[in-house]
């Protein structure tokens, strides 16, 4: 590491956010074209009503089409969009915990990525929330009547916890650099300032941030199975739904979202390396390690996958055989086989290839599997929503296509997620200035 | 090691906490365990005061850091806009939903 840091000065870091070039302002204005696409999808939605959604009730009034008659499933692509959110915001503080609590220093160098990328995803996932409600102008009547034995209730307070958290966590780990950056771009001096709140920079401030830091990191992990676990009990808590009662489903659910969260750090390191020519400072060695957490959280999530289907297709109750069926082999067979093969299959034998020697490790083919992951990791909360919603247990199977309109709202946290970011990464810097002071 | 205003801001927090819990809990009416938040709690706005509890118990970090304007500065930033938050999408989508 030593080695690299003689090529890669504080300014090289800083370049992020001085540099900006034409290919910025073109990526940018298309981000916002799309992001203005995204709001005029959302008005629609608002003004026109879920109608203009493909989500219906599980079924429809007898005098409509005839009674028992499945229609649909009143949870679609938002809900999915929702917990592959709440994933991507786990490796965060996962991550940068982890380099806090476990002394891994060489970690250290992704760690601020992770800690934006949380406080980026953690409202998007709050967002999509408010696109599944037909009546979004109602949400304080859950901080006035909200009832303290719904799980949606546990979930608000476990996203707030780990959203404040962040930003505290964040702030304090920023504030030497900020103060830095005041003296390194005078033309900003004040913004920065202001902002550094009188920091010294003396040894003994350093020290009792660092206290600080890792006491909150202390705090921060627990919060953080917490909120995946409590998105697993949404489903788990509700009534009569095939293959959401397992009890291993807030494990799946943390591990899943462990991995996908580890893929995006992966992702982010490998394009802001070759974004800025990085790669004395984000070094092989570095990818490698986090490959090698992202190959084993991948195994065990595959593993308790199996273990999951295997106890449907032998022991599962008539519901959840139902379900399991409905993707091995109904409408959703071609999704959910493509998912497992391509989605699943393809990257872990790609993370496996380092198990056979150093020289194995390719960065660039473990950065496709990465996004290879999410995107799989993004149908797989799909094949968990949807199938089940659309058999229930008393009626016949219904339908789901969800619309244009959905499918623009749903990615317009994509576009919003990525303008954040960027906005972040123009105002501090993305690494740690820590890290090249040694 | 954890300054008297740290532990002072955690002591608060934890009050407010509890005192947000159970109004929370003691207010509440029905007893089974359901899926939405459609039945109301007997005291209203208790949630958010358990919600501020946590905001006021996370942000003991930045009273073990920052002088007292500073720290202050920021549990008012973090409770308001945390409740901005709230307020623009309630007035947004209130205005546009027919």
């Amino acid at each position: 590491m030593k080695k690299g840091y003689k090529v890669t000065t504080e300014d090289s870091i800083l370049q992020s956010l001085t540099r900006t070039g034409t290919a910025f302002y073109v990526f940018v204005f298309t981000l916002l074209v799309l992001t203005a696409e995204f709001l005029y999808a959302w008005y629609t939605q608002l003004t026109t009503g879920l109608i203009v959604t493909g989500m219906r009730s599980i079924y429809n009034a007898p005098n409509y089409m005839g009674p028992n008659v499945a229609v649909g499933s009143p949870w679609g692509i938002y809900i999915t969009n929702f917990i592959f959110w709440i994933g991507i915001s786990h490796a965060g503080i996962a991550i940068s915990a982890s380099v806090r609590l476990m002394d891994l220093k060489k970690y250290k160098v992704v760690a601020r990525m992770a800690e934006v990328l949380t406080l980026v995803a953690l409202p998007m996932a709050g967002l999509s929330i408010i696109f599944d409600q037909g009546r979004p102008d109602r949400i304080v009547n859950l901080l006035i009547y909200g009832r303290f034995q719904s799980p949606m209730l546990w979930d608000l307070t476990a996203i707030t916890t780990y959203f404040i958290g962040t930003i505290v966590y964040l702030y304090l780990s920023l504030r030497g650099d900020i103060d830095e950056l005041a003296r390194k771009l005078p033309r900003r001096e004040r913004f920065y300032k202001r902002l550094a709140m009188n920091y010294q920079g003396t040894e003994t401030e350093k020290e009792k941030h660092n206290q600080t830091l890792w006491w909150l990191a202390l705090a921060i992990v627990p919060i953080m199975v917490t909120v995946h676990s409590v998105v697993s009990f949404v489903f788990g808590l509700m009534i009569a739904r095939g293959q959401w009662y397992s009890t291993i489903f807030a494990i799946y659910f943390v591990v899943g979202a462990i991995v996908s969260g580890v893929a995006a750090v992966y992702s982010l390191a490998w394009i802001f390396r070759w974004l800025y020519k990085w790669d004395s400072l984000i070094t092989d060695e570095v990818l490698r390690g986090i490959s090698w957490a992202l190959r084993n959280v991948l195994i065990i999530y595959i593993y308790l996958w199996i273990a999951e289907e295997l106890t449907t297709r032998y022991m599962g109750s008539s519901s959840d055989l139902r379900v399991s069926d409905y993707l091995w082999f109904g409408p959703y067979a071609p999704i959910f086989w493509t998912m497992a093969i391509v989605g699943f299959g393809i990257p872990a034998l790609i993370l496996l290839q380092p198990v056979f020697g150093k020289r194995h490790f390719n960065p660039a083919l473990t950065f496709a599997a990465s996004i290879i992951l999410n995107v799989a990791l993004w149908v797989k909360r799909f094949t968990i929503i949807v199938p089940s919603l659309l058999n229930p247990p008393l009626y016949q199977t219904g339908v789901y296509v969800p619309t244009l309109t959905e499918v623009s709202i749903m990615l317009g946290t994509f576009w919003l997620a990525t303008l954040l970011y960027i906005a972040f990464i123009k105002l501090f810097p993305i690494i740690d200035l820590d890290v090249v002071k040694g | 090691m954890v300054n008297s205003r740290t532990a002072a801001v955690l002591i608060v927090g934890f009050i407010i906490l509890i005192a947000g819990l159970s109004l929370w809990v003691l207010g509440d009416q029905t007893s089974s365990l359901v899926p939405l938040p459609l039945a109301s709690t007997g005291v209203p706005w208790a949630p958010l005061l358990w919600v501020c509890g946590i905001i006021v118990l996370l942000t003991s970090a930045f009273a073990n850091i920052l002088d007292p304007k500073h720290y202050l500065l920021w549990l008012v930033s973090l409770i308001v806009g945390y409740l901005v938050i709230f307020g623009i999408i309630v007035v947004i989508t209130g205005y546009l939903i027919p």
